[in-house]
């Protein structure tokens, strides 16, 4: 029962008339106008839908999903799942529905927003026979931006009825009788080409295209720009407080950043690789209180698993102190997004790393990349085997906290450089780190959140905000929670040591060394000691 | 892919309204559904508007599966298809009797659009043949339109016996009351008692009504053209049940 579509481009001065004028010679044509009604696409900021092939619209007090491919009409019977929502929210919020359930499995903690507005007008052709049997349809939609007088695009769709293929056959002949060219392009696809829909490629986790002869100043420049530009792309969801995700996503350029100057500090005299390192960490400094709430708020549902219903009301407690917290903080974080002492200082570090032979003065900075690379991939893998060879269940959390860092460190230097290299090896070996940085990221989550609620406790006590009962069942969470943390963290550990010594095993040293040991390649205590700074 | 029929052995029961109903109201909830009209009178088929083919051989019908393909033919409404009647369709039983494992052709037959369809109704012609036998082989459920009369009653009793004699499942047949006139005693007495003789009976009653006779003049099903009216709504409510009775599932592309 598959629909068959023919879309068909028409000249500029096909119109509705001329094709009823057409048809007539043969059917009894029933048209139906269907008047313009705004339609609006929605999206996550990352085209999160778009790339699964999915795509979000809102037309006539409802919003539907259909696959990208067969998306045909905002009319579209066959869609995928829709809701019933009286106005379009510049943020999309969706009730609990089958439809939320099967769109945030895609988006997470992203947002839906708008990213494509037209005015839509369709109209339906039935071409009809003697007994008044409907032999073929025929659709002409017209699309036109809200604030543009013209159409930009206007296509029609011959729609064959089973058994009935001679009348398709005819409608296709008429119309390519009178200059109609058929497209394989879809609405979707015509949009994109007129510019009425524009997906992004944006993503947090780019591709740099490093060659191997570039100069490591030149990767410096590349790279740090490439995040940099990121970083700017999420300032305004940040201010507008879309989703947790904008800031998550600024955060991790901020951070790549720091860490890919530190890898290459040699790249640097000492005062500016001082300079930039304390730049950087101070933007990221900056935002760790939201990005702290952000977390604890988004996973309140967990927290509210860990503990019996007796203990739930000093759980609302927390959390109500916590909304309020963020609201506090987003607020100081917006500011300072456009405060002029931030938009100077990323507009210098911006303008600084355009022109990297300026900035770069250290002995690394005219070397080439690959060797670089190499290197540091293969020091940086070394520490780690170093440091996880000394775990014992008596091992401080502090230096799981650091090989925790180690391993980020080697992950940032896979993914930078990773054009350097063939792709099903890195592939393979950052998804090895993966699992083992899925573990460490628990592990030191666990650890913080402990720490943090402690904290939280004690400067709440001494505020003295809350009325004693409150304070009473508030006490009583807060340590319910810090003690199934720590059973957490206790199990956590033991899975830790397991994929350390999967990942330092023999299988992944051969890989790093065939793939990039090179001749002054040996680790040594000094070399040890730099890295980990 | 369910299989719906909708027998008696009695003429003019409304076993033609309510395929064309329940068809329509399966269509606009989603289903992929075809209508099978099996009567060679082509009531079904004509309320749709769909003539069938030319070329449509009913001789093939059973042997060739690609030509049953061939002969199904899109309504004006989504989702619903329909496999138009023919007079020749009144030879079947003569046809079936020449054929091996003669009780279970159409079954066979029907199981080749199983991933093409949701749901399968069948409009049944006026008889207990080797074709109706046919039908109680392949259906999931088959409902029985009853006017509430001694006649009706009877051909049920009828059917019930012919069931347990040879063999078949009695739970598939689900009755339920047509052309219901309240303020008739006759139908009134006839309802209480049969409600208590088959327990089985959908709490759903189809009344005489005028909207529904009209489906000829429009042409369509009166869940189409009057939809709010309390024949269309009684085929809405029907649905409902015989929904849950076939506990019936959508198939979404790719999904």
């Amino acid at each position: 029962m598959e629909r068959q579509l023919l879309r068909y481009h028409l000249p500029k001065r096909f119109s509705a008339n001329k094709l009823q004028q057409l048809l007539s010679a043969k059917y009894q044509i029933y048209q139906h106008v269907l008047p313009s009604q705004t339609l609006i696409f929605y999206d996550t900021f990352e085209w999160l839908l778009w790339k699964k092939g999915l795509i979000c619209w809102y037309f006539q007090n409802q919003l539907s999903l259909q696959w990208l491919d067969y998306f045909t009409s905002p009319y579209d019977l066959y869609a995928l799942d829709s809701l019933e929502l009286t106005s379009p929210p510049d943020i999309l919020h969706l009730p609990p529905s089958t439809f939320a359930h099967r769109v945030q499995k895609i988006i997470k903690a992203r947002a839906l927003t708008p990213t494509a507005e037209v005015l839509f007008t369709s109209t339906l052709f039935d071409c009809k026979d003697s007994e008044e049997k409907t032999r073929v349809r025929l659709q002409l939609d017209i699309l036109q931006p809200p604030s543009q007088a013209k159409p930009k695009v206007k296509s029609l769709i011959v729609q064959p009825l089973k058994g009935y293929t001679a009348d398709a056959n005819f409608c296709q002949q008429l119309l390519t009788q009178n200059q109609c060219n058929k497209t394989s392009q879809t609405l979707l696809g015509e949009m994109e080409a007129e510019g009425l829909i524009l997906p992004s490629s944006y993503s947090i986790k780019p591709s740099f295209n490093l060659t191997p002869e570039l100069s490591v100043h030149d990767v410096i420049a590349k790279v740090t720009s490439q995040l940099l530009t990121l970083a700017r792309l999420n300032e305004a969801g940040i201010v507008d407080d879309i989703d947790i995700e904008f800031l998550h996503d600024y955060r991790v350029a901020i951070r790549k950043i720091r860490s890919l100057i530190t890898l290459l500090k040699h790249a640097f005299t000492a005062e500016k690789f001082n300079e930039l390192k304390t730049s950087f960490g101070e933007l990221g400094k900056q935002t760790n209180m939201l990005r702290d709430l952000d977390v604890y708020l988004n996973h309140q549902a967990d927290f509210a698993q860990l503990l019996p219903d007796s203990l739930q009301t000093g759980l609302h407690v927390l959390f109500a102190d916590f909304q309020q917290a963020r609201a506090q903080e987003h607020n100081k974080i917006k500011k300072h997004l456009k405060s002029r002492n931030y938009l100077r200082q990323i507009k210098q570090l911006e303008t600084q790393f355009q022109s990297s032979t300026s900035l770069c003065h250290g002995p690394l900075a005219n070397e080439p990349i690959l060797k670089a690379a190499k290197d540091r991939i293969y020091r940086q893998y070394h520490v780690i085997r170093k440091k996880s060879r000394r775990i014992t269940p008596e091992t401080p959390d502090e230096h799981i906290h650091d090989i925790r860092i180690a391993c980020k460190k080697l992950r940032y230097l896979l993914e930078f450089f990773a054009d350097l290299f063939p792709t099903n090896e890195i592939t393979k070996l950052v998804s090895a780190l993966k699992k083992l940085q899925d573990h460490l990221g628990l592990f030191n989550d666990l650890c913080v959140q402990q720490e943090f609620l402690q904290e939280y406790y004690h400067k709440e006590l001494k505020k003295a905000r809350h009325p004693a009962e409150e304070n009473y069942q508030l006490c009583l969470s807060v340590g319910g929670v810090i003690a199934a943390l720590y059973q957490k963290q206790l199990q956590v550990r033991k899975k830790i040591t397991d994929h350390l010594s999967l990942f330092i095993d023999k299988d992944v040293r051969q890989q790093i060394s065939h793939r990039f040991s090179t001749a002054e390649g040996e680790i040594t205590h000094e070399d040890t000691c730099e890295l980990q700074h | 892919m369910k299989i719906l029929a909708s027998y008696s052995i009695k003429g003019g029961v409304g076993k033609t309204a309510t395929s064309v109903n329940l068809a329509h109201l399966a269509a606009t909830q989603g289903y992929r559904t075809l209508l099978f009209d099996l009567d060679p009178q082509g009531a079904s088929s004509f309320y749709f508007r769909v003539r069938p083919s030319e070329k449509c051989k009913s001789k093939f019908f059973f042997s060739k599966e690609k030509k049953l393909q061939k002969n199904i033919k899109a309504s004006d409404f989504p989702y619903l298809d329909i496999l138009p009647a023919k007079l020749s369709f009144r030879n079947f039983d003569i046809m079936l009797n020449y054929m091996k494992k003669s009780t279970t052709r159409l079954h066979k037959t029907l199981l080749t659009l199983k991933k093409e369809y949701d749901l399968i109704l069948i409009d049944c012609p006026p008889s207990i043949s080797l074709l109706s036998e046919n039908v109680f082989n392949a259906a999931d459920k088959i409902l029985i339109p009853l006017i509430p009369t001694t006649l009706s009653e009877r051909t049920l009793q009828q059917l019930t016996t012919f069931f347990t004699t040879h063999g078949y499942r009695n739970k598939k047949l689900i009755p339920f009351f047509s052309m219901v006139q309240t303020q008739k005693k006759l139908h009134k007495d006839a309802m209480t008692r049969l409600r208590k003789q088959y327990p089985r009976l959908l709490e759903t009653s189809i009344p005489f009504s005028a909207d529904i006779e009209k489906m000829g003049i429009h042409r369509e099903p009166v869940t189409a053209f009057a939809k709010d009216t309390a024949g269309a709504q009684a085929f809405k409510t029907l649905w409902e049940e015989v929904e849950s009775e076939l506990a019936c599932s959508k198939q979404k592309k790719r999904a």
